[in-house]
């Protein structure tokens, strides 16, 4: 229905409201007073039939106590002016019918004497019942029935002029609705007319003629300015568009000549790419070979490091063998020595008086250095013993270990012309007896290489460095010449006469021996008589 | 059911008469009476003197009913009592008596004989018996002046000027009315009564 009447134009949507609101108000009307007439109607039926039936009341009474029925019979005639009226009777003080009227043709014959008093509406029939009295004094009872369909015919009288007005009021407002209608529709109309001539051409010239002052008329004219509006920009937009083809056309010859000059540097570019490729092609043939040369060298690279692997394994066999000829030689050495040293004693004690002074002084020299050679053997062979030995590490407390071997190397009488002075020391992880060969070496060089000093002055600190532990002896002893700090640690290396200094020139050669199988490192500084320092570090 | 100077009944209209005074004493409600007519059929039913009895006695009845259709005028209701006079004679042992219990304009009723027409002032009803026929004159004129229903029991009454005369048709007691003299009195008659009674116009 919606939909129906959103497609229709204007004037039809407006006939339609008015034909729609024009029937809703006429029916609605129409109903109301239908309703309000109905009940009129009943209301003067009942008025009319009562008052017919009080009349009969009031002049029944007397024929009733004179039992005069055919003056009764007359009152209860005059009812039959009431055209409603069917039928009536008249009750005596004992009920028993005195008189009654019935209209010919009526259906009704009797009724229920039982009826309550007043009005009351029954089936088709109005039942108006009431007593009859006079001063108090009952005197019967009557009964008035009528039809009513008098009402009927009367609604439906209603029903007919109702129709007719309806239809006339309808055929009136759809004429004068059509003019009116018009009023309204027709500018709007005009307008359309305007605008799709308007769509059609595309001549924004055209305008709408102003024909009312209403908001129509308004639209006419805010649609005119629209229109005025839209033709100045139309013309805007033409010269806009003008200029910007000049522009365009002379942004297009720019382009032109940019792109002449773009093709001309082109093939200068492509000339120089060309010539930049032929290069690079050159310089990679040249790194082709390079590479080449490299890896070649690098294949010599891994020749020389195996060659050189195995004489390193070679060396260490010959290192071993040497070690073992080296103990082998000192333990045979042994043997002889004692036999020499044994004879030579037995030469002193047992031949004393057959030698004079000089045979005695060559026995002692004999005696001496047989023990120098003793010496020089067990030297040798703790030092060849460290080459095999496993390293057993355990805890170390260095200050009470430092201590107990400065007592047990230095002698009671000169201990008093010695200031030992030791740092704060740390716990270490080392094997126990080499860690106290290393100090006893270090310590009895240290106290050797002073003896000569009034007073000796010896060092011992600590310190933490790069995660390993540098400890450090310094002494105030004839020290040494920096030049030759190299060889200190050589086997046999001596730096000093050793009528100045005794010893075999093995002792340092132990030290970093022992200090290389811990990961560690010794080495030294020092200048001649003015005392030298002892380094040695371990890895924590 | 009574027809003047006939004697006699038969037993066909007795019972007729039979069925009237039931109705009759119906229409009174009064106990008494009802007795009291059944007694006068059983004991006295071929009796001329028990027909007349019933005559007056339906007179009395419808002295009575016509009264209560009246309205009385104020003066009249000064009296403790309703006082009905009878002027003349009534036939021999005849009486117009109304019950003690039954009231008319609210006032008990008393019924008393007048021996000259000046005695009717204060009376509300006069009764003029056959025998005040030749007086009959002398009485409406003294009547004229106050307010007294006059009523007869002889032909000829009413259009002699009295107001309510009773006769005798199709066995029935029924009355006659002066219009004229009921409009000139004081009294105002029901419409209704004009209606039920015959209407008759003075001749002078």
């Amino acid at each position: 229905m919606i939909k129906l009447y959103s497609n229709l134009s204007i004037v039809s949507k407006t006939r339609f409201l008015i034909i729609t609101i024009l029937g809703i108000i006429l029916i609605i009307s129409f109903t109301t007073i239908g309703i309000l007439q109905y009940k009129i109607f009943k209301e003067r039926l009942i008025e009319r039939v009562v008052s017919a039936a009080e009349i009969v009341e009031l002049n029944s009474i007397i024929p009733i106590e004179f039992g005069n029925k055919n003056e009764a019979q007359k009152i209860l005639q005059s009812i039959s002016t009431i055209k409603e009226v069917v039928y009536a009777v008249i009750y005596d003080k004992n009920n028993n019918l005195f008189s009654y009227f019935k209209r010919e043709g009526a259906l009704i014959d009797s009724v229920d004497i039982d009826l309550p008093l007043g009005a009351l509406f029954r089936g088709n029939n109005l039942n108006v019942s009431s007593l009859i009295k006079y001063e108090n004094e009952y005197y019967g009872k009557i009964v008035v029935v009528a039809s009513t369909s008098s009402i009927n015919e009367s609604m439906l009288e209603y029903f007919y002029y109702s129709l007719s007005i309806f239809v006339f009021v309808y055929i009136l407002s759809f004429l004068i609705g059509h003019r009116l209608t018009l009023l309204i529709t027709a500018p709007l109309t005009e307008l359309a007319k305007v605008v799709s001539k308007i769509s059609n051409s595309g001549n924004y010239a055209l305008r709408v003629k102003k024909v009312y002052n209403d908001e129509i008329g308004e639209l006419y004219d805010n649609f005119n300015n629209m229109l005025n509006q839209i033709h100045i920009r139309d013309n805007k937009l033409n010269d806009f568009n003008l200029e910007l083809e000049n522009q365009v056309l002379t942004r297009t010859k720019e382009l032109i000549e940019v792109n002449n000059i773009l093709e001309s540097t082109k093939g200068e570019l492509e000339i120089k790419v060309l010539e930049r490729t032929a290069d690079l092609n050159n310089s990679i043939q040249k790194l082709e070979k390079s590479q080449k040369a490299m890896l070649l060298m690098v294949e010599d690279l891994n020749r020389t490091t195996k060659s050189l692997e195995l004489g390193k394994n070679k060396l260490n066999e010959a290192n071993k063998e040497l070690e073992a000829f080296a103990y082998s030689v000192s333990h045979d050495l042994r043997a002889p020595l004692r036999g020499i040293l044994g004879f030579t004693q037995i030469l002193i004690e047992d031949h004393k008086d057959k030698l004079d002074e000089e045979g005695k002084r060559i026995c002692s020299v004999i005696l001496g250095n047989t023990e120098r050679m003793g010496h020089l053997i067990d030297d040798l062979l703790s030092f060849s013993r460290l080459g095999r030995r496993e390293i057993e590490k355990t805890e170390i407390d260095m200050k009470s270990m430092i201590r107990s071997i400065f007592y047990e190397i230095s002698d009671e009488g000169n201990r008093n012309n010695i200031e030992l002075n030791i740092g704060e020391m740390p716990q270490i992880f080392a094997d126990s007896s080499l860690m106290k060969q290393v100090l006893i070496n270090l310590l009895s060089n240290a106290l050797k290489f002073s003896s000569k000093k009034e007073i000796i002055k010896l060092n011992i600190k600590y310190k933490l460095e790069d995660n390993f532990q540098v400890f450090s002896i310094q002494d105030n002893g004839a020290g040494f010449n920096s030049k030759y700090t190299d060889k200190l640690f050589g086997v046999f290396q001596r730096l000093h006469n050793e009528s100045e200094f005794p010893g075999t020139g093995v002792g340092l050669a132990i030290v970093q021996r022992i200090i290389f199988r811990h990961g560690g490192k010794v080495w030294a500084e020092g200048e001649i008589d003015k005392g030298a320092t002892f380094y040695f570090s371990l890895p924590i | 059911m009574i027809f003047r100077g006939r004697e006699g009944i038969s037993l066909q209209r007795l019972v007729i008469h039979f069925k009237w005074y039931l109705n009759l004493a119906k229409l009174f409600s009064i106990k008494s009476i009802y007795i009291l007519f059944s007694l006068i059929l059983l004991s006295e039913s071929s009796s001329a003197q028990s027909v007349r009895k019933a005559e007056y006695l339906l007179k009395s009845i419808n002295i009575y009913k016509i009264c209560k259709f009246i309205e009385w005028p104020e003066s009249n209701k000064e009296s403790d009592y309703f006082v009905i006079s009878i002027i003349g004679d009534l036939p021999e042992g005849i009486k117009i008596e109304i019950p003690p219990d039954k009231l008319i304009a609210k006032k008990r009723v008393l019924v008393k004989h007048l021996t000259h027409v000046n005695q009717a002032e204060g009376s509300n009803v006069l009764f003029i018996c056959e025998s005040e026929k030749n007086n009959i004159k002398k009485i409406l004129n003294f009547t004229k002046n106050i307010a007294v229903l006059t009523i007869g029991d002889t032909n000829g009454f009413a259009e002699m000027g009295v107001m309510i005369n009773f006769y005798i048709k199709d066995e029935l007691v029924n009355f006659e009315i002066n219009d004229q003299a009921v409009l000139s009195s004081k009294l105002e008659f029901q419409s209704q009564l004009f209606k039920i009674g015959r209407r008759v116009q003075t001749i002078n």
